[in-house]
């Protein structure tokens, strides 16, 4: 199994959160001081021992305190999506991050990772005389260049002015089909 | 915008397409949503497509290429099959230019 750091610190700024933070944070500051009062066993010995049993005692019954207390669902909200396409209204409940956010928009985006391309071309693409062969390695760095500025681009779009509301685009449409429509002549089908 | 609300608003689908330019796909599948396409060439290439929403701009199909369809595209592709193609104005046909790009925008 592949370590990925990336998805560790996702998991982490998905699960380091209220009640969650508090406790990992006090069981950090709890280990820190019971290698201070080991540190400094022969200076003061019966306080060491002292100290440690307490710490070890809040270090050890701390988790048990989460886990024998009762469940609280409104500490891990139920993750919701809703997209009404025609309307161009998206709603999301109980997301945490941004990044969760990005691959929301990414979907309502449709675009998929693009595969490695084979060349470059310097002038028309109509030529091959202008191609230049790409090695994997270069036809990799151009795809992730690629998703890298969709992922930005997403990322900005979440944090832009929320747009006109959808009745305000609907009369906008209803408006355009005043006129004519253009339009192409069907086949004629004879029974 | 706050992210950590109990209810957030997602802006509307953006409506950008992800340019790709002076490239060449050969022996590829490529989903066309999402992205505008410019100056590119297409080598024994599977082109699909879902939404519809993608441009290309003079781009070159070479021999061997194909097209699948699928979700909406594939509705509007079976309407087209059955239209009168004799009467069909440009603005339903793609653009071919003389170099044998073409365009579709």
């Amino acid at each position: 199994m592949k370590f990925d750091p990336e998805n560790l610190l996702h998991n982490i700024e998905l699960r380091l959160r209220g009640r969650t933070a508090i406790f990992a944070v006090s069981e950090g500051v709890m280990v820190v001081a019971l290698w201070l009062v080991l540190k400094d066993y022969s200076t003061h010995p019966v306080l060491s021992i002292i100290g440690c049993s307490l710490l070890l005692l809040g270090i050890l019954g701390f988790p048990l305190l989460g886990l024998l207390g009762k469940a609280r669902p409104d500490e891990a909200p139920i993750k919701s999506f809703t997209n009404i396409e025609q309307l161009g209204v998206s709603i999301v409940h109980g997301i945490g991050s941004h990044r969760e956010m990005v691959q929301i928009m990414r979907a309502i985006w449709g675009g998929r990772r693009i595969p490695p391309p084979s060349y470059t071309v310097n002038g028309s693409a109509g030529n091959e005389k202008n191609y230049t062969a790409l090695n994997s390695e270069q036809a990799n760095a151009i795809v992730e260049q690629i998703e890298h500025e969709i992922d930005k681009l997403l990322g900005d779009a979440i944090t832009a002015p929320a747009p006109p509301t959808a009745d305000h685009q609907l009369e906008q449409s209803d408006s355009n089909t005043q006129g004519t429509l253009p339009g192409a002549k069907g086949k004629t089908f004879t029974p | 915008m706050s992210l950590t609300g109990p209810l957030s608003r997602l802006t509307p689908p953006p409506g950008y397409l992800q340019p790709i330019e002076n490239l060449v796909f050969k022996d590829k599948t490529i989903l066309l949503d999402g992205y505008r396409f410019k100056n590119c060439s297409f080598v024994n290439c599977v082109l699909l497509v879902s939404s519809g929403r993608f441009r290309l701009e003079e781009c070159f199909l070479h021999a061997g290429w194909w097209a699948n369809f699928e979700g909406n595209a594939l509705n509007v592709m079976k309407l087209a099959s059955i239209l009168d193609w004799s009467s069909v104005g440009a603005q339903y046909r793609a653009e071919w230019h003389p170099n044998g790009g073409v365009s579709i925008t």
